[in-house]
């Protein structure tokens, strides 16, 4: 990590039907994960929504990499995992993608 | 005022030889050409194959219009023997300069944004781009522009974005690692977030450059 660079985190957040949300979280860990991983995303953590009245799921998924260098590494084949984005975007209601910096403490 | 970039890699690897061609055709005074500078690509660029290392980059300024420039048979000679891989008409949209003492890198980044894109996404990933010079500090003088698409333009690109940096760590620092890069413009690129607009295919160069621009040559760039 370079010194003084902030820390990276990506956030993914995806609204899903209800009906779609389990097996969609099944294939994130499954297929995705592993080829983030290989790409040095760190899993940092998965969370859902669980209103009882609700049809949708918001799922909010959350990577970490070291600093913007790292970031930009796995950038270089991020393209690659396109297809798998495509066919969540078939079934997802909403998606964004955030690239946030770390705030360092006061 | 017109103003082209050409991408050139000489088949025979004589890429000294093609640029003292291109650099002579000014003097030469046959050609109408107004302004050219011939820089070869430095080690470390990213580019489809043709364009990247070996190639070099010619930007030439003229009062003429593009096919008079480029089907001149003076240019038609300069080029033999050499495989243009890109060729972009430039339409700049916006522009800055900033002084600063040569020697420095200039720095092209040409880019296809996807032809589904909205105009309205188009236009916002133009300003986070000729926003950057604001955020990032190594950024001299610059310029952004769309390639104007004619018959001559070639390689499919939209839009090239070009800056100056005082050095070469100014691009591979804190250009690379500017927060606002990352988290903002590189958005636009990744392909991975849902908005983005261009495609993965980038032709990322760099060039030493002996002569900056003149605030005066970024003043003639045409706003359409």
């Amino acid at each position: 990590m370079e010194a003084n660079a902030p820390g990276v985190a990506i956030l993914d957040r995806v609204r899903l039907p209800r009906g779609e949300a389990g097996s969609w979280i099944e294939r994130l860990q499954r297929e995705y994960r592993p080829s983030a991983e290989a790409r040095g995303l760190t899993f940092a953590g998965i969370w859902q929504t669980h209103a009882e009245d609700a049809g949708t799921v918001d799922v909010v998924v959350l990577w970490t990499l070291a600093g913007p260098r790292e970031f930009f590494g796995s950038r270089a084949t991020s393209h690659e995992a396109s297809t798998w984005w495509r066919e969540t975007d078939s079934i997802a209601l909403q998606r964004e993608r955030r690239v946030m910096q770390t705030i360092e403490a006061p | 005022m017109t103003t082209v970039l050409t991408i050139v890699r000489a088949r025979d690897g004589d890429v000294d030889a093609l640029s003292a061609r291109l650099r002579a055709l000014c003097a030469d005074g046959r050609a109408p050409i107004d302004g050219s500078r011939v820089e070869v690509h430095l080690p470390g660029v990213l580019a489809p194959a043709g364009l990247g290392v070996g190639a070099l980059t010619w930007e030439c300024t003229s009062d003429s219009p593009e096919p008079d420039l480029l089907g001149h048979a003076t240019v038609i000679k300069a080029l033999q023997g050499a495989e243009v891989g890109a060729c972009a008409h430039l339409v700049p949209l916006a522009s800055g300069y900033v002084e600063t003492a040569a020697p420095l890198i200039k720095r092209t980044l040409l880019l296809r944004v996807r032809t589904d894109a909205s105009t309205a996404a188009r236009e916002r990933f133009e300003a986070d781009l000729a926003a950057m010079p604001e955020h990032i500090s190594t950024i001299r003088s610059w310029r952004l522009s769309r390639i104007a698409g004619t018959a001559h333009d070639l390689g499919g690109w939209t839009h090239a974005w070009e800056q100056e940096f005082a050095s070469l760590e100014g691009l591979t620092g804190e250009y690379m690692t500017h927060p606002y890069h990352w988290t903002t413009v590189d958005a636009w690129f990744d392909a991975e977030v849902p908005d983005h607009i261009v495609e993965p295919a980038l032709a990322h160069l760099f060039t030493a450059r002996d002569v900056p621009w003149s605030r005066d040559e970024l003043a003639r760039s045409p706003t359409s």
